[in-house]
């Protein structure tokens, strides 16, 4: 009788201190599902590699102090995850669950890693909202479910998914911190964008040039409304009535794009072996980048595009199409469609603020590519 | 006396009246070939009018650059290919349908598609290659995988005394587990990998150049003479096979050799295209229906009616949605479907 009176009491003590990072936690995720957790959740697991990115914005200290397991699908930022390693060695024993595709990510895995809290993505490899049976299975366990999307639809989810991760993990003011900045930027786009006369450009946006047979378009998923958004025509979009677009060599060049950009998905590995790859991200030198692109766009349908006469071609990082970093990709379309409106932007500028501010390591590396090596 | 003379040059006359036709009905068809094989080039979602695309096939040098790469680099290679792999397919077809004397046969069916894509699958999941100045890996690995399935249809029908309908049963099954280990190899094999072996599932004829058309050829253009030299024993064979071997004719022997031929074809069309369903199955069925028996028409009229059937299915594939590519392999599976069930449903004979 006495202990549970002291033990009242030294709860009753210590609560004040307790409760500025352990109040219960209420949040809606991006498929408008409610996520509660008694406390900020302190061990997570995701799907995918892609959301250390998006851990990083909130733990800018280690964005894998808290993650106890990762799905091993592929994708994600190689050179992040390997800044992650070297910094902090611990972090490459963490457990990995599944492999490649929803199904084969394992709950009871999962649930023998004991997480409070399993981050997933709307669309990646892993489940999705469809998994209604694994949800409950990991419920059941005491983990929570939460579905964040860089992916499906990345102009509308990625601050709310960002600010999902804040509130969930304890870390609002950060999450809060990173959404104003980039909500600003699309602010000013949009606005300037309002005062455009003229027509808008056509655009080909074309995914994983070199790795897939010309042309694959990013239509209304992943980087696709990105390119309306910064002021063109998707002409994939026009046509496609999904995601991506497939098209032969022959649409590219009868749409008669203004502006082409091309993802870049090369590994080093690859561009060294000579396939017409574009090399970017991380760690990439400018020369390196710029010698990959050239090799990459040099096939016979590119000259004949209005968009290589006005020299108009482009690479950006492919990972960024399921990256909270998109804002660069965003910026950089809108400089490239819009150069007289858009002159003064400088999206190299803001992603080296984003990695300065919410991310553990500098801006280092070649996130997008021209024909003139700028 | 007399009376029998008589009869004897009624049936000669009659017998050079239908070669005749049938003649006729072949280079009818080569000439629906080449109409189709027109009409699959002038279609594309770009606005070449069809005398440019006339005039540019026989001028290049007079197109600017665009409807030059157009016509040459994409639109040419692509229905070419659709030509010959339906040829292929065609042929292989109707070879599988006589020497299993069974109107339901072909290398999709039976599971050599399966097994081809199969081959080819694990040669790049397990990295496999052969050293050479042409990428023949894949097109190798598929024979073998083509050929593995072949000798085992084979065997099987041997065993069970050649029923049409436990032989579809078996080929059913060859074609799920080809199927199953390919899902397993892309669930242990790296991202590219997978990416390559996806392509095998489905048939698309927007891949392949001028190389894989060049390839898809020779192969024809070997195997075809082989097949006809052994049209004679091909057509005793559909009379029966006890009357077939009465006959003096080496019956194992004749079916080993065929399924030699149609591994090669599947192998060679799934190689470069994917895996393409029906054709195989449906054109021997049509060519039977204008041509009758006699191999020696029947096996040219499969191969033609195949090369028709993928040309205007690939035409098709480009007219839906203009400027989106949808895979061949998917249309030629929506049509093909019915008419497969309309066949079996017209089976009243099958007995498992």
């Amino acid at each position: 009788m006495m202990l549970a009176r002291f033990l009242c009491l030294a709860l009753l003590a210590i609560a004040p201190l307790l409760s500025a990072h352990a109040a219960p936690v209420e949040a809606i995720d991006v498929a408008g599902r409610t996520v509660r957790l008694a406390t900020p959740a302190k061990r997570v697991v995701i799907s995918s590699t892609h959301y250390f990115e998006a851990l990083g914005v909130l733990d800018n200290d280690n964005p894998a102090r808290r993650v106890v397991g990762v799905a091993a699908g592929p994708g994600g930022d190689a050179w992040y995850l390997e800044q992650i390693h070297k910094t902090w060695p611990e972090t490459k024993s963490i457990a990995t669950f599944g492999g490649r595709g929803a199904e084969s990510v394992s709950a009871e895995k999962i649930i023998s890693l004991q997480p409070d809290l399993a981050i997933l993505g709307l669309s990646d490899h892993g489940p999705s909202t469809d998994a209604t049976e694994f949800v409950t299975q990991l419920n059941k366990a005491g983990i929570q479910v939460a579905f964040i999307d860089f992916r499906m639809n990345p102009l509308e989810n990625t601050e709310p998914s960002i600010l999902l991760l804040g509130e969930l993990l304890g870390r609002p003011e950060q999450a809060a911190a990173f959404v104003n900045f980039v909500s600003k930027r699309k602010k000013d786009i949009r606005s300037r964008l309002k005062e455009l006369k003229g027509k808008r450009p056509k655009v080909f946006l074309q995914a994983h040039v070199g790795r897939m047979p010309c042309c694959v378009g990013m239509a209304k998923g992943m980087l696709g409304p990105f390119v309306t958004f910064a002021g063109g025509r998707n002409v994939s979009a026009e046509i496609s009535p999904g995601p991506i677009g497939r098209h032969t060599e022959e649409f590219l060049i009868s749409s008669k794009v203004d502006v082409f950009i091309g993802t870049a998905s090369g590994t080093a590995e690859e561009v060294a072996d000579g396939k017409p790859m574009i090399l970017l991200g991380g760690g990439v030198s400018r020369e390196d980048a710029a010698s990959s692109f050239k090799r990459a766009i040099d096939m016979p349908a590119m000259k004949t595009l209005p968009a290589w006469k006005a020299k108009k071609v482009y690479g950006i990082w492919h990972t960024f199409y399921n990256s909270p970093f998109n804002i660069y990709a965003l910026e950089s379309f809108a400089k490239w469609i819009h150069p007289e409106l858009f002159a003064d932007l400088n999206p190299d500028a803001t992603l080296s603020t984003i990695f300065e501010r919410f991310s553990p390591f500098k801006l280092e590396g070649t996130y997008s590519i021209g024909l003139n090596g700028s | 006396m007399d009376l029998k003379r008589h009869e004897d040059i009624s049936l000669d006359v009659a017998y050079r009246a239908i070669t005749a036709r049938r003649r006729a009905i072949l280079i009818a068809l080569a000439v629906g070939v080449m109409l189709a094989l027109v009409l699959d080039v002038a279609t594309g979602p770009s606005s070449l009018s069809f005398s440019t695309v006339v005039h540019g096939l026989f001028v290049p040098g007079a197109l600017a650059d665009g409807p030059r790469i157009i016509l040459w680099d994409v639109r040419l290679p692509d229905a070419l290919m659709a030509v010959v792999v339906g040829a292929a397919l065609g042929l292989a077809g109707i070879e599988m349908q006589t020497v299993l004397n069974n109107p339901l046969a072909s290398p999709f069916t039976l599971g050599l598609s399966s097994a081809a894509a199969l081959g080819a699958s694990a040669a790049i999941a397990l990295q496999l290659s052969i050293p050479g100045p042409f990428p023949l890996t894949a097109p190798v690995f598929a024979f073998l995988g083509a050929l593995s399935a072949g000798l085992a249809v084979l065997a099987f029908a041997r065993a069970y005394s050649n029923s049409v309908g436990a032989i579809i049963l078996f080929g059913i099954a060859l074609l799920f587990l080809g199927d199953a280990l390919i899902a397993v190899l892309q669930f242990v094999s790296s991202d590219e990998a997978v990416r390559q072996i996806v392509f095998w599932r489905l048939g698309d004829l927007t891949k392949a150049g001028w190389l894989e058309v060049a390839v898809v050829t020779i192969v024809c253009l070997l195997i075809l003479p082989l097949s006809l030299r052994a049209s004679s024993a091909l057509t005793a064979l559909r009379g029966g096979e006890d009357i077939a071997k009465g006959s003096g004719l080496a019956v194992a022997k004749i079916r080993r050799n065929s399924v030699i031929r149609i591994s090669i074809l599947t192998a060679a069309a799934v190689s470069f295209v994917g895996s393409i369903s029906f054709i195989g199955l449906v054109s021997p069925h049509i060519a039977r229906l204008m041509l009758g028996e006699d191999h020696r028409f029947l096996l040219p009229g499969a191969a033609i009616v195949g090369a028709v059937l993928l040309s205007l299915a690939s035409t098709l594939t480009k007219s839906i949605v203009p400027g989106l590519v949808i895979p061949v392999g998917i249309a030629t599976a929506l049509i093909g479907v019915p008419v497969f069930v309309v066949l079996i449903l017209s089976q009243r004979k099958i007995r498992v």
